[in-house]
């Protein structure tokens, strides 16, 4: 389950790396490097000199530095962002990740029949990919793509299936990888396809987003979310989608056959994921305008077919804010020229924030849709926990309002007035499931910042992923416990009842100083991560808060120093 | 009617509609938990297990037949009209 994760969130982060090179040779049209700072930044990670160079050229190297970081035989150039303290243990245990696709090669061929028998030794190779993905695929997928399109910022839009117009085209675009969607948008901005729309009986056209593909074009343009991972057949029912796009991940094999029932065209895009009964239009990142011109002509040509009889679309568009990278988080934190996690650590550490907590991942319908995510955020943030959040998770938070600055209202004393004192909500949107490595970067900072320890294993920080059900979900669990974030699974768990069940539970403690567990109750959830937080808070020596005493003159002379 | 299914109040308005127009979506596939047989490469049947127990059980009883995990419940047995 690890291999599966990881391979598919480092195939995405090999995607944008290839497009990278290309942007940056000028050889396709409609990408161009939005965010130079970034690439500054991320080049000196990789070593590429940037003095008196063209961004071009910059770009050019450090696009092909990603793509060696898939089959060397050195360490990740990302792991160096880790504390010092994780990488020596990594290097100590055996586990630092080399090249990404060897590590899932690897891991893929000790499960092979006949090989590996010993699960502490599976698990190993296990953690190797994972960290490959989570310090590898997943953040070169984060990095890239905030060059190419933009570094997140603060945004507002929508959520929910309301987003959905009646008379307008709409066109959802659904999945993980953001390199068509950031087309699809732009061409649908295009006066002439407007024209177009508008020839065919429309006003408009509408691009709404579903999964992380939502959470991507989300960030970075305010294009709102008609959905999670579970609302995608209920989008097509609701009888008023032109056409649904497709990418990677996450698309249900069903879409193509409650589309029948209506005017929907289901259009996949990329090879890995195709679905019979679908429309192909294959993405080529060497003419991607042309694939999303086709595709919204499509759409617009579909929408006079629309059956306004069964058209229902729900009242319901709530407000939210997203677009909080590492970056913005910094910032907004300490400022333009101050930018610094060192107010978040203070606040940690005077207990108004007690601790953070992660909550990421999928919906699954075995499970009340949504509620086990809401009522665990809210629990948490009732007791001065901050909330990150990736993925579908975020969107539940969306719909339930958290992600609104006014749902502070929920928080305790601490964390409310933190919020309201920066003016941002007690769940903060991260992006998509890649952009977990936005957690990663910033628990690191938290580290390096001081105060906290000098690791990430230790800090009053963990993660959840209360309704997962994807394998990227298992390997991002384990990139996060092999980082040192304790992480609490809803739902169920694969493994359980065997010694492989007590390494993962309990003798992680001892490894990383984080460890897995499972429990389904949203209650008992907020309960087992207040208990981690707090038991870090302890060992940190900041479980209690610090009583605020007036120094007189008489004391500041005793004091010694 | 849909409440225990899901909070948000837009899914479970969707729901009553592809209820209304017989169509089944993946909560009603989930719902049915018998094991999903389905047809994968082949000759090769298939099942889709919800139980993670259950599907290691199957895994190792049952030698000739390509069982797959959860997630694969999502495959569809739609009917619409």
């Amino acid at each position: 389950m690890i291999t599966g994760g990881a391979s598919t969130h480092s195939d995405h982060g090999r995607g944008v790396a290839e497009v990278l090179l290309l942007a940056a040779r000028g050889e396709i049209p409609g990408y161009t490097i939005k965010d130079e700072k970034k690439l500054l930044m991320v080049a000196e990670v990789f070593d590429v000199p940037t003095e008196d160079r063209k961004i071009e050229d910059i770009a050019v190297e450090l696009a092909k530095k990603c793509l060696e970081e898939f089959s060397k035989d050195e360490p990740l150039a990302f792991l160096k962002r880790a504390p010092e303290s994780r990488q020596a243990l990594w290097q100590e245990k055996g586990i630092t990740p080399r090249g990404i696709d060897k590590e899932v090669v690897e891991a893929m061929s000790a499960t092979l029949m006949g090989n590996s028998l010993d699960y502490k030794e599976i698990m190993d190779i296990g953690t190797r990919a994972a960290l490959a993905d989570g310090w590898g695929g997943s953040m070169i997928a984060t990095e890239l793509q905030d060059i190419l399109f933009g570094t997140p910022k603060p945004l507002r839009s929508k959520v929910n299936l309301g987003v959905l117009k009646e008379d307008e085209v709409n066109i959802i675009v659904h999945g993980h990888e953001p390199l068509l969607s950031e087309i699809i948008v732009m061409v649908s901005k295009q006066q002439d396809m407007i024209d177009y729309a508008k020839k065919h009986g429309a006003h408009g056209i509408n691009i709404a987003g579903m999964c992380c593909t939502a959470n991507e074009v989300l960030m970075r343009h305010g294009i709102p979310l008609a959905g999670n991972f579970i609302q995608q057949e209920l989008a097509i029912i609701t009888g008023a989608v032109e056409a649904m796009v497709v990418d990677v991940q996450c698309v249900f094999q069903s879409l193509p056959q409650i589309a029948q029932c209506y005017h929907t065209k289901v259009i996949t895009t990329n090879r890995r994921a195709k679905i019979p009964g679908a429309i192909h239009i294959e993405f080529d990142e060497h003419d991607a305008i042309k694939s999303a011109n086709e595709i919204v002509r499509l759409a617009i040509e579909n929408y006079p077919k629309r059956d306004n009889l069964k058209v229902d679309i729900p009242d319901e568009a709530i407000d939210l804010v997203a677009g909080f990278s590492h970056e913005t988080i910094n910032h907004m934190l300490g400022g333009t020229f101050r930018g610094s996690y060192r107010p978040l650590n203070d606040a940690i550490i005077d207990g108004r924030i007690r601790g953070v907590v992660g909550i990421v991942g999928c919906n699954n319908p075995k499970v009340r849709h949504d509620h086990i995510h809401i009522t665990l955020a809210k629990e948490l943030i009732a007791k001065d926990v901050l909330v990150v959040s990736t993925g579908c998770a975020a969107m539940a938070f969306g719909k339930a309002g958290l992600l609104l600055p006014e749902a502070a209202k929920y928080a305790g004393p601490g964390l409310a007035e933190i919020c309201e004192t920066v003016g941002i909500p007690p769940v903060l949107h991260c992006g998509s499931c890649v952009d977990n490595s936005r957690i990663l970067i910033a628990a690191s900072e938290i580290t390096n910042i001081g105060g906290l320890g000098n690791d990430i294993g230790g800090l009053p920080a963990c993660g959840c992923a209360p309704e997962w059900m994807s394998e990227k979900a298992i390997a991002i669990g384990q990139y996060f416990v092999a980082s040192g974030a304790p992480v609490l699974f809803g739902v169920g768990f694969p493994v359980t009842g065997s010694g492989m069940s007590d390494l993962l539970f309990k003798e992680y403690w001892d490894e990383y100083n984080a460890c897995w567990a499972v429990e389904p109750d949203p209650y008992k959830q907020a309960e087992i991560l207040v208990k981690w937080i707090d038991s870090a808070r302890e060992k940190l020596g900041i479980k209690e808060k610090p009583q605020r005493v007036l120094y007189d003159m008489a004391m500041r002379r005793e004091l010694k120093f | 009617m849909f409440e225990e299914i899901t909070v948000c109040p837009a899914t479970q308005a969707m729901l009553q509609k592809a209820k209304d127009e017989n169509i089944k979506t993946c909560f009603d596939r989930v719902k049915d938990q018998r094991a999903v047989p389905l047809v994968i490469q082949g000759d090769a049947v298939g099942f889709a297990v919800p139980d993670p127990v259950e599907y290691r059980r199957k895994r190792l009883i049952q030698k000739r037949v390509c069982v797959v995990p959860q997630q694969m419940l999502l495959l569809p047995k739609t009917l619409c009209g």
